[in-house]
């Protein structure tokens, strides 16, 4: 069964954080605190933009002694095109605001 | 907030996570890890205790798409599977998915969980036992027990009292039953005929010959309460001789006097009507009370002693005999009438076989008497007369029975049908079960054995067959709703308690033929000729096999 994504107010958030530094790996906890986005929906999220092929993944190699390993995001090439045409096309049909004209 | 209720937050949030963690389905497990590890970033304990909640909704999610992914596979089969090596055969398994499975078990159970079906199951249950009393039945009659108690209802203790397997509280439910409505008084008799587990015999007798002094069955229950300790402390130490027990009897003034009142009583009842009236009430007020509790009911109902009976009625006609020798043939006749009136009262109104046996076999030896007695004294028309009632009572003997069999036949027909339902729907059921297990737990090897084959075989087909046969089950326990529906508004005569009784007896003759063909002999007799039928088949199939080429090795 194929995924799919809908382009939810907080998928858009998230693609919005991800696309701000977009060659920087970013932490779960930063784009949740950067998004306010509760770990319950951003993780099945961030799931999916994997699947979709749309994230790249990996885990933190340099780690403090006492702590687990991170698990580090960015978009991919094909990832960034797509999120910069959702976030136009909702920008657009006004269902969303970037965080920055928010504020 | 203190820094011990923190770290107490921090604690709760690293256990909840760590404990999913360990439950996670493998296949998203990494995600789980990844949220974990960023709990260590949080320095506030609420943000933590909301990012573990967050990670707990993630892990029920992941945890209901792994089950229904796994319900899509066929039993026995894994999410994760090995791959296979070049040359080896996929394992075989069922071709149904879980989810096919579970959606015909659930209507097998929404089939079973029916009123009807409910009903239907605690009658197989109740016959499979014989109707007897299990646990859960005993604390059925303690509630009614209860509710009677609470409700002041005499009915219900009544009815409990005459039910309940516990000699010491069917005593105080019967105390209680009376001293609420003294109408009950009956049930003394009924459920501790001759007495020998009352512990008040004297006073309970005397209030039964108080509550019914015309009724024959007081009678020989005061009777068989003189008899049975003399019997019992006989037969603690010796065997008895041929017609010594008779004897002792005989000589025994107490005894005497009561036979001699039974055969006097203007009526004979032993209280099955009542008894029936009972057990129509509690089944009217809860039409899925444990068919057991109607059943045991029934057949715990005492009948008189018959022996006593009988004896009595040698006595007497030895006295008739004695009154003809010494020259007094009214007297002989009166008394041989008397025998003949107590036998048909006891015909009349005694719904039990041997009660009605033993009526004919009195009537006719007291109508042999008169006869006898008549033909000795010139009367020939009376002679006539005892001889042809002498033939109707010999024709009752020999067919009196028979119609009764013939009116059950179809009754008994439909309990068979049942009864063969719910067997076929337990192999059923166990089959199914067993396949499933089998499946599930064994890891599938890769040949292909035959047991494998049957017991995908098995998964794919029995799950369907045991909803086809659940729904043959409800419907082959209508008929016997229908007619427990019409006992139970039945007044309840001769012939409506043979119609139960066949019914009840057809209802477990099914179940006794299985118990009779598991009976240990018989049944390793069983399996030897199976298992030798079985080794024969495989030489014969060893011995006719076409012979297949060589296969070629490089």
């Amino acid at each position: 069964m194929g995924v799919r994504l809908r382009s939810s107010r907080q998928t858009l958030d998230i693609l919005e954080a991800l696309l701000a530094r977009p060659s920087h790996w970013h932490h779960g906890y930063a784009i949740s605190r950067q998004t306010s986005v509760p770990s319950g929906t951003l993780y099945p999220i961030l799931m999916r933009l994997d699947k979709l092929g749309w994230l790249e993944t990996k885990w933190e190699e340099s780690v403090p002694q006492g702590r687990p390993p991170r698990h580090l995001y960015r978009l991919t090439g094909n990832g960034r095109e797509w999120a910069r045409e959702e976030l136009r096309s909702a920008q657009q049909r006004e269902f969303w605001k970037p965080a920055a004209s928010q504020a | 907030m203190s820094s011990p209720h923190q770290a107490m937050l921090f604690r709760l949030a690293h256990f909840s996570l760590q404990l999913a963690l360990r439950f996670w389905p493998a296949e998203s497990r990494d995600w789980g890890n990844a949220l974990a590890a960023e709990l260590h970033e949080i320095e506030k304990p609420f943000e933590a205790l909301r990012w573990t909640i967050g990670g707990l909704m993630l892990f029920s999610r992941a945890s209901a798409s792994h089950l229904l992914a796994w319900l899509k596979l066929p039993a026995g089969s894994r999410l994760s599977r090995d791959p296979l090596l070049p040359g080896t055969n996929p394992p075989i398994l069922p071709k149904r998915s879980r989810l096919f499975t579970a959606a015909l078990l659930a209507a097998t159970v929404a089939v079973l969980l029916l009123p009807q079906s409910r009903i239907a199951i605690s009658t197989v249950r109740a016959t499979w036992r014989g109707f007897q009393l299990w646990d859960a039945d005993r604390r059925t009659l303690d509630k009614l027990a209860a509710r009677g108690e609470r409700e002041k209802d005499a009915r219900t203790l009544a009815f409990a009292a005459l039910t309940h397997p516990d000699s010491a509280q069917s005593v105080r439910l019967a105390e209680k039953a009376v001293s609420l409505d003294p109408s009950f008084t009956w049930i003394y008799a009924n459920r501790f005929y001759g007495l020998e587990d009352a512990p008040k015999p004297v006073e309970w007798l005397s209030q039964l010959h108080t509550f019914d002094p015309d009724n024959a069955f007081v009678y020989l229950a005061a009777a068989d309460a003189i008899v049975q300790p003399r019997h019992m402390a006989i037969l603690m130490h010796r065997t008895p001789a041929p017609g010594e027990f008779e004897s002792a009897i005989a000589a025994d003034p107490q005894w005497l006097a009561q036979m001699e009142s039974a055969f006097r009583a203007p009526r004979y009842d032993n209280y099955l009507r009542k008894r029936w009236e009972l057990i129509c009430y509690e089944w009217d007020r809860d039409p899925a009370i444990s068919p057991v509790l109607i059943g045991s009911s029934l057949w715990l109902r005492r009948i008189p002693n018959l022996q006593n009976v009988k004896t009595f009625t040698k006595i007497k006609i030895h006295r008739a005999q004695e009154a003809l020798a010494s020259g007094h043939p009214d007297e002989a006749e009166s008394i041989l009438q008397q025998v003949d009136g107590f036998a048909g009262r006891l015909s009349q109104r005694g719904e039990a076989y041997f009660e009605r046996m033993t009526a004919l076999d009195v009537s006719y030896q007291a109508n042999e008497e008169l006869r006898n007695l008549y033909s000795a004294t010139g009367r020939t028309r009376e002679a006539s007369d005892a001889s042809v009632r002498l033939q109707e009572l010999e024709s009752h003997r020999t067919h009196g029975y028979l119609p009764y069999l013939a009116e059950t036949k179809t009754v008994r027909l439909e309990a068979s049908l049942f009864q063969s339902s719910a067997i076929l729907l337990f192999i059923c059921g166990v089959l199914m079960a067993l396949s499933f297990l089998l499946l599930e737990i064994r890891p599938f090897s890769r040949r292909r054995a035959a047991w494998q084959l049957f017991l995908c075989k098995t998964a794919d087909f029995a799950p369907a067959t045991f909803l086809i046969l659940s729904c043959a089950f409800f419907a082959s326990f209508l008929p016997i709703a229908h007619l427990f529906a019409r006992y139970r508004s039945a007044s309840i005569s001769v012939d409506t308690f043979r119609e139960i009784r066949g019914t009840l007896w057809g209802l477990v003759e099914v179940p006794s033929s299985v118990e009779n063909i598991l009976d240990p002999p018989l049944f390793w007799l069983l399996l030897t000729i199976a298992l030798a039928t079985l080794a024969a088949f495989l030489l014969f199939r060893l011995f006719t096999r076409p012979r297949t080429a060589p296969r070629a090795t490089l």
